[in-house]
């Protein structure tokens, strides 16, 4: 019992940033906001339409990327899960080293690309299907392609590590007993690998809820996300206690979701096993 | 006064007392075998004696010294874990010489006492070896040099030889016990294996549910276990239920069941008296059988025969509803179905008053 | 048969099309940092190295920006290194009932928003002149990097096998030497990659960062944005085309070290 004792004290340091700097301060400001404020900015934040599609839209945006991410990615994992092709590893290197880059990087590579005189509308004009530069930049539209392009490595990673772990063996068995390939597919493959799409769903989804840079870049001051609406309210409003509010808005929402998610990963662990 | 004593050993975790008070005294140079099933304790004295868990209550002495106190690091006991426990990112010399490295010795006689003890456990040639790169007898073998190397005061040896095939088993039987006896190791293996227990060891222990059941050199455990438990551990089987009703010098009746009364010559029978409820067993393979009614012998039915290849296991219903195992070598049998006789000789059965 | 083709036929064009999508950016930028004009175009007119060169112009502040961000991310990364990895052998050595509990609180801050926690650091160090921006950035980072640190290196000692440290220990090692000489080298690759993504993450940190950032200390991502908001001229992905060349540097070196399994495994 005493050796046991001793080694939780290597978590003292640990324990003692996160408590001081983190989540005292976090309980802190909370409780310190209503006291002085009361639900005042919470209220204010409840009632006005305005602010209220703000987050509305945030939560579209989100789930149109995370849906995104997921048609795109969930075949490519299962592709690099189980091809032979000489070419894996190249693309292994091509999924994680976007890890390696900054999303400012990211987001200004976008700008380039999706800008009135970007090659996208280059693309568009010289095949005749516009007339005219069409608007992308400071629309949903760029900041949904830039944080696909931003997170769809975190939804390949996930349902790929699944998919590994699932025996091949799995869809030979299921075609000598009959099942064609599309059976084997959606009746196999995809419900053993639902663990690895709620996770990376989840990741994806809460990544984009509390994005920042993608959306100030490729957003603008014409399309607000929750997090670039704080900022202003910090930077160009002054109005630090409506700030306050928000942020604790995203956090409640944040943790609300994950408590979803968490129950949502349990059930389906539970159907396949376990994992 | 034993080398390595322990003293009223106890050990609980939470609810659960895994090591009941044990008390054990191992003469120098000896090799001692805990046996027992799993969660029998073995394996919590063992770690005991090591250093890695501190008991709730008793002690552990080495040498006359008190080692309750002292860290696994300074007790100079030599452990060989069940799954090996290699050092992966070590090759198999800087494995075997790591406990010589912290005691700071002389390169040149590091180098000497490595490649000594590597012959000794023939893997010459090996040492720039890594453990993944070696089968699994081999990775035994580096897990036993470095052990041994660092020249223990007592040897622990935590299941040596249950990741083995049968013939690896018994070579590396051998070994230990060549091994132990050239550098007169005080040694205690921890086995679920009675055979390995009473072909290694000077002493047996046998455990159950964190107690000694009994203590005792192999040839006694093998043939006079002192309890039902031990006996059934031992490969005894036919466990009979009865009572004594007639008793005349080493002449006992025992009444199997309503009307049916077996008649023993019994070495110990002064131990019981008339009246007493007993339970009686013997091996599989002392019980003797016959195809034709012979004096002295009870009639029964094959109910099932399992071939074994050099010899088969044969259930027996018995005419008063005991069921009756043995082994047959050579004779050939009646079907089953068929009657068959079966005798129990006087010198093989073992009788425990309940 | 032929329905397999189909299915593996759909399942390759829509990896060609999410590996474009992935790469398209990254590529572009490359293109357009050698580009000779000031208003970026595509195809590029002409090749210059110019937009290097004004990096390092006197009045940019870029360098110094560079600079700030990796003196944060290398503390940051140091300091989460030897509590992350403390934290971790606490709760894997052995089972206890609050495990789980401190596992998540060890991870947590991955579950909330850096704006927020940003904003609560704002409110909570505007009236303490001590901290310097730069150590207001700092305690930010040392924050949200944690739980890289600490999920990679839970990751490998879940399976650690503790009877190695036990075997150390009986062969006379002291609990120091145990973890410097058996535990730190195996679990070594993992906290190594674990260290690499929260380096960058804080080297990249543009949220946290611009909210404490000041006149005087700013951090290279911050200066980035705020460069974008005045020009847009191709001296960003000038400097965009070197920081990928310093993490492809960073990858292989580490593809060489360690492998790049330990990153696949987030």
């Amino acid at each position: 019992m005493k050796t046991k004792k001793k080694i939780l004290f290597l978590a003292l340091p640990a324990l003692v940033t996160l408590l001081t700097v983190f989540i005292i301060p976090m309980i802190y400001t909370f409780i310190e906001g209503i006291a002085t404020d009361k639900l005042d900015f919470y209220i204010k934040f409840c009632t006005d339409p305005f602010y209220l599609s703000i987050l509305g839209n945030t939560a579209i945006l989100s789930v149109k990327t995370t849906v995104l991410c997921l048609i795109l990615g969930y075949p490519t994992a299962y592709f690099l899960a189980r091809t032979q092709s000489k070419i894996k590893s190249a693309l292994l290197i091509a999924t994680i080293f976007p890890f390696l880059i900054s999303a400012v990087v990211r987001a200004y590579g976008w700008m380039v690309l999706l800008g009135s005189n970007g090659l996208v509308n280059h693309f568009l004009m010289a095949v005749g299907l516009v007339d005219e530069p069409v608007k992308i930049m400071y629309t949903e539209k760029a900041v949904m392609i830039g944080l696909t392009q931003l997170l769809l490595p975190y939804m390949i990673l996930s349902i790929m590590s699944v998919i590994q772990s699932i025996d091949s063996n799995l869809e030979d068995a299921a075609s000598s007993l009959g099942a064609n390939p599309l059976t084997t597919f959606l009746k196999v493959i995809f419900p053993l690998s639902a663990p690895g799409v709620v996770s990376g769903c989840t990741l994806v989804f809460t990544l984009s809820m509390t994005s920042y840079v993608t959306p100030r870049l490729l957003g603008g001051a014409q399309y607000l996300t929750v997090s670039t609406f704080i900022y202003s309210q910090v930077k160009t409003a002054f109005n630090m206690p409506f700030a306050n509010a928000i942020s604790y808005v995203l956090v409640f929402a944040i943790l609300l979701f994950q408590v979803f998610s968490n129950s949502a990963n349990h059930y389906v662990s539970k159907k396949v096993g376990g994992v | 006064m034993g080398y390595l004593t322990i003293d009223s050993l106890t050990k609980k975790y939470g609810d659960l007392t895994a090591v009941k008070s044990i008390n054990l005294k191992i003469k120098q140079g000896e090799m001692v075998a805990l046996l027992g099933g799993s969660g029998c304790g073995k394996t919590t004295i063992l770690r005991m004696i090591a250093g890695f868990i501190e008991p709730n209550a008793g002690t552990v002495s080495i040498n006359g010294k008190v080692m309750n106190n002292i860290p696994a690091y300074k007790r100079n006991v030599g452990i060989f874990f069940q799954n090996y426990a290699l050092f992966p990112h070590m090759t198999v010399i800087e494995n075997v010489e790591f406990s010589l490295k912290l005691k700071k010795m002389k390169k040149a006689e590091i180098k000497e006492k490595v490649e000594y003890i590597l012959g000794l456990v023939k893997l010459e040639g090996k040492g720039d070896s890594y453990p993944r790169q070696l089968s699994g007898g081999q990775q035994q073998r580096v897990a036993l040099a470095r052990a041994l190397v660092m020249e223990p005061d007592v040897l622990l040896l935590d299941e040596p030889l249950s990741n083995l095939d049968s013939k690896l088993r018994q070579e590396m039987q051998v070994e230990i016990k060549r091994i132990q006896k050239k550098l007169k190791l005080t040694t205690i293996i921890v086995t679920h294996d009675q055979e390995e227990a009473v072909s290694l060891a000077n002493r047996v222990v046998i455990m159950n549910e964190g107690e000694i059941e009994q203590i005792g050199e192999p040839g006694e455990v093998f043939n006079h276990p002192a309890h039902p438990f031990v006996a059934e551990f031992m490969g005894f089987s036919n466990f009979m239920e009865g009572k004594i009703v007639r008793k005349e010098g080493k002449e006992i009746q025992i009444e199997v069941a309503e009307g049916k009364v077996m008649n023993q010559s019994y070495d110990r029978a002064d131990e019981l008296a008339v009246g007493d409820a007993v339970v009686l067993t013997i091996r599989p393979e002392a019980v003797l059988i016959s195809k034709t009614e012979e004096d002295g012998y009870a009639q029964g039915k094959i109910v099932n025969m399992t071939y074994k290849g050099h010899n088969t296991m044969v259930d027996i219903l018995s005419s008063f509803n005991e069921k009756v195992q043995a082994i047959n070598v050579d004779m050939v049998l009646p079907k089953e179905g068929e009657s068959i006789y079966f005798a129990f000789p006087s010198d093989k059965v073992i009788i425990y008053k309940k | 048969m032929y329905e397999k083709k189909k299915i593996n036929w759909l399942f390759k064009l829509i990896t060609v099309i999410a590996f474009m999508i992935i790469l398209a950016p990254m590529i572009v930028i490359v293109i357009v940092s050698f580009n000779a004009t000031e208003i970026i175009t595509f195809p590029p007119q002409g090749l210059s190295m110019k937009w290097y060169a004004n990096i390092f112009a006197e009045n940019s502040k870029f360098v110094d920006g560079f600079l700030n961000s990796v003196k944060l991310a290398i503390v940051a990364t140091l300091f989460d290194i030897v509590i992350g990895v403390l934290a971790s052998i606490s709760v894997t050595k052995y089972s206890f009932k609050q495990k789980g509990l401190l596992i998540s609180l060890f991870t947590s801050p991955m579950f909330i928003p850096s704006i927020a926690f940003g904003f609560v650091l704002l409110q909570m160090t505007a009236s303490m002149r001590i901290l310097t921006p730069f150590l207001k950035i700092l305690i930010g980072h040392i924050i949200i990097i944690l739980p890289y640190i600490i999920r990679n290196t839970l990751g490998i000692l879940t399976s650690y096998d503790w009877t190695i440290d036990d075997a150390a220990a009986s062969l006379g090692a002291n609990p120091v030497k145990v973890f410097f000489k058996i535990t730190l080298p195996i679990i070594k690759p993992a906290v190594l990659s674990g260290a690499l993504l929260a380096f960058l993450y804080s080297f990249d940190e543009a949220v946290i960062s611009s909210l404490l950032t000041s006149a005087k200390f700013t951090t290279l991502p911050v200066q980035i944005i705020n460069y974008m908001e005045f020009r847009f001229d191709p001296t960003v992905a000038a400097i965009s085309t070197i920081l990928m060349a310093i993490s492809l540097a960073l990858m292989i070196l580490m593809d060489k070290f360690i492998g790049l399994d330990a990153l696949t495994k987030q």
